[in-house]
């Protein structure tokens, strides 16, 4: 099946046209009333959390509580903005929100600019690409490495490993084009470009990161927006190149990786806790993004999900495009991505929710409050201001408003999601 | 790229064009293969060697052999809290399959605004633990509305509602239905108590943010199925409640073994409302595996034992395998009845 929005339209009829009229009348007022009491008592802690946002702190814990507030103290949502929890911002961890989001670009104008060019006999010649790729992909290892180094004091394992990440992310970057693209010129190029652009984005936002001061509220709904769109974009990246491979190319073991994957699902994620904790500590990524953007850049749930939508596309395309004398990497992002678009926005909005409201994996790994996400944030917050009940009430409605609104506009596609898991699962 | 001749072009990998398919394909799979090799193959075989071990993160790990396993049967804390997970998996996973089920089912009837029900019911869903966790904090205070509805619904019946402390009382189910009768159960017999009140409160605020999803599944699945087998069994004279049991419900199995199955990982593994509302407590009655792996592992009490922690997280795997194979021989088996 694929994930297609007509499918929810259609009704199956579970009443059937037998019996008297008034009594089908009759029981659909009933089911109206009880959908209408069920939907009310779950918005109800919503709603009332909403209104409690503009209570002041005494009425909040009164008894009998009220519905609505007294008077409306608006006042109470700029006052969580403008507190901080003590101390003053540090620049601790900026450098890896610069360098992921430089990854981030690295790899969208990769993608963009790699295969722009259709045209043969242009550009450099074949033979000296393969060693300029390495060379520039090492170079902006080397990069990284320097510039932790010099801009952030960090240290040895911090660097090394953040530097690795990188470079192989490239790598793989560059064997893919190169698998499929027997011109290495373009690949030279774009791969030039790309880290160039990547590097500025990296140094751009890194001053950003840094120079962003005033309350911490907004840092941490600053970090918990970007390290979700970030992760999410990635995800998308990675599980559909995987989806490509699954779906459509033939290798030897890909029923056993696949079998794997499936059943890796399962694996329970406590039992992997603590071993986690100490791999991120020993690579020197505790209080930093890598340690939840590196780690999640893939899921099997993306995979497999982005996989059956494919094997249930018709190949028609790519053969004409085969025959075209495309690439595979053409194939990939030409007919693959476009065709896959709605699997793609599904898959986006579940994991950008999944790292918005993510709680343990955020708590393990940021320690200082500049890295906090909002989850983290609020409990500390809670725990402080717990006499001001109204104020956390705020905190959580300012977590809750975006996946709310972003629910909202694209629900139909939270719900493909969701059902699609259970369909085929 | 030009092209035609690109299938016949020798390739620096090979002239092969299989061959060359593979490669490519493991190149598209390689940052998957990456990521699974490190933080999923290589950390679980870690766990396992770490739970062999004396390790606190700071020193080597120190061989230890079989000592944090053999420990399991004098680890009250570690029953403890195996004792209220089981409660709390078996209550939540039977309350947020049926309602979801049913939910689904009145849904499912052609009506109006079905989006809209949809839409409205699974709004719970889509926001965090910690958002839900906080509102139903206050919603649980003493002053707050849960107080404030029993005693409205106790007025009516003309009696009077004792405020209950919902997230700080250590109470059991059994304890409070057999006290009036005169049954004492001693502490030392704590697994007879049942689950706590507070217990119940984080059950019960589990099963509001799950059922919408399960539902959304159930719906999904509900719309697979052939309408032509409702039509034939209305011909036979089937009533409403036969169609359900006699084709819906077999007809659900796959999806309501999946539900099951993801519930009782999801229920095995609660972690966020307990650290968010209760720490464990009172009287470690909302104590949970994963709570206490968290909190002896990294050492939120004292210093952190991971080699503890990682062999207490290994059986809990073990127990949630265990839980998933018995369910899915259970409700396979029934599949082949029909």
């Amino acid at each position: 099946m694929a994930v297609s929005p007509a499918k929810s339209e259609s009704l199956p009829p579970t009443t059937t046209k037998q019996g008297p009229l008034i009594r089908k009348r009759i029981v659909l007022i009933v089911r109206y009333l009880l959908l209408i009491l069920v939907g009310l008592a779950v918005l109800m802690p919503f709603i009332l959390a909403f209104l409690g946002t503009f209570k002041t702190g005494a009425e909040i814990i009164a008894f009998p509580p009220t519905f609505f507030p007294e008077e409306w103290n608006v006042a109470n949502w700029p006052e969580l903005f403008n507190t901080d929890l003590g101390g003053a911002p540090r620049m601790e961890g900026s450098t890896s929100i610069g360098l992921i989001v430089g990854l981030f670009a690295f790899y969208i104008t990769f993608l963009l600019t790699a295969m722009t060019s259709q045209q043969k006999d242009q550009g450099l010649p074949r033979k000296i690409g393969l060693p300029v790729c390495l060379l520039l992909v090492f170079a902006a290892g080397l990069g990284v490495y320097f510039y932790l180094g010099y801009a952030f004091e960090a240290s040895l394992v911090l660097r090394v490993s953040t530097s690795l990440a990188i470079v192989l992310l490239m790598l793989i970057a560059l064997g893919i084009i190169a698998m499929s693209e027997p011109e290495w010129s373009r690949v030279v190029l774009s791969m030039a470009g790309s880290i160039l652009i990547a590097g500025l984005v990296t140094l751009l936002f890194n001053q950003l990161a840094i120079s962003a001061g005033g309350g911490r509220f907004m840092r941490w709904f600053f970090n918990t927006a970007l390290l979700s769109v970030v992760r999410a974009f990635l995800v998308l990246i990675f599980s559909s190149m995987a989806a490509y491979a699954f779906a459509r190319l033939r290798f030897p073991g890909r029923n056993f990786i696949f079998g794997f994957m499936l059943a890796s699902m399962m694996l329970p994620g406590a039992v992997t806790l603590i071993p986690s904790y100490v791999l991120i500590a020993k690579l020197g990524w505790i209080n930093k993004f890598y340690s939840l953007v590196f780690p999640g850049i893939v899921t099997a749930f993306g995979i497999f999900l982005l996989t059956q939508f494919l094997k249930a596309v018709p190949k028609d395309l790519e053969e004409a495009a085969t025959m075209d004398g495309a690439s595979y990497f053409q194939i990939y992002k030409d007919v693959i991505l476009p065709l896959a678009r709605p699997a793609l926005l599904t898959l986006f909005i579940l994991q950008f929710q999944a790292m918005w409201n993510d709680y343990l994996s955020p708590l393990l790994y940021l320690n200082t409050p500049d890295m906090w996400v909002l989850n983290v944030a609020l409990e500390v917050f809670k725990q402080q201001y717990s006499a001001k009940m109204n104020l956390v009430l705020v905190g959580a409605m300012v977590n809750a408003i975006p996946v709310l609104i972003l629910f909202f506009f694209f629900s139909k596609y939270y719900i493909e999601g969701v059902s699609y898991a259970g369909v085929k699962g | 790229m030009a092209a035609s001749s690109a299938g016949k072009k020798r390739s620096i990998w090979g002239n092969s064009r299989a061959r060359r398919e593979a490669l490519t394909a493991y190149m598209f799979l390689s940052p998957y293969l990456l990521v699974t090799l490190v933080f999923t193959i290589g950390v679980f075989a870690f766990a396992i060697y770490i739970s062999f071990t004396d390790y606190n993160l700071f020193t080597t790990p120190e061989w230890a052999g079989v000592k944090h396993y053999r420990a399991v049967l004098e680890d009250e804390k570690f029953h403890r809290s195996l004792v209220n997970t089981l409660y709390y998996a078996l209550i939540v996973v039977t309350f947020q399959t049926t309602l979801a089920l049913l939910l689904a089912v009145i849904l499912n009837a052609p009506m109006r605004a079905k989006q809209t029900f949809r839409t409205v019911f699974y709004a719970p869903s889509v926001t965090s633990s910690v958002v839900i966790s906080f509102i139903f904090l206050w919603l649980y205070l003493k002053t707050g509305y849960i107080n404030h509805l029993f005693t409205q619904v106790w007025e009516i019946f003309g009696a009077d509602w004792q405020q209950i402390n919902w997230l700080n009382d250590p109470r059991g189910l059994f304890q409070l239905i057999l006290g009036p009768f005169g049954v004492e159960i001693p502490s030392s017999q704590w697994y007879f108590r049942g689950p706590s009140i507070t217990w119940m409160a984080i059950m019960f605020q589990n099963i509001f943010t799950t059922v919408p999803t399960f539902m959304i599944m159930f719906l999904a699945a509900l719309q697979e199925i052939p309408p032509t087998l409702y039509e034939a069994a209305s011909i036979d004279g089937a009533n409403g409640r036969q169609r359900f049991f006699n084709i819906t419900v077999p007809m659900l199995r796959p999806v309501i073994l999946l539900i099951v199955v993801l519930g009782t990982i999801g229920t095995w593994q609660v972690f966020d409302q307990v650290k968010l509302l209760t720490a464990g407590g009172p009287l470690n009655t909302t104590l949970t595996p994963v709570y206490l792996i968290y909190s002896e592992g990294l050492g939120i009490s004292g210093p952190p034992r991971m080699g503890y922690a990682a062999s207490r997280a290994i059986i809990l795997g073990v127990i949630i395998f265990i839980f998933t194979i018995i369910q899915r021989r259970f409700i396979e088996r029934g599949t082949e009845q029909y």
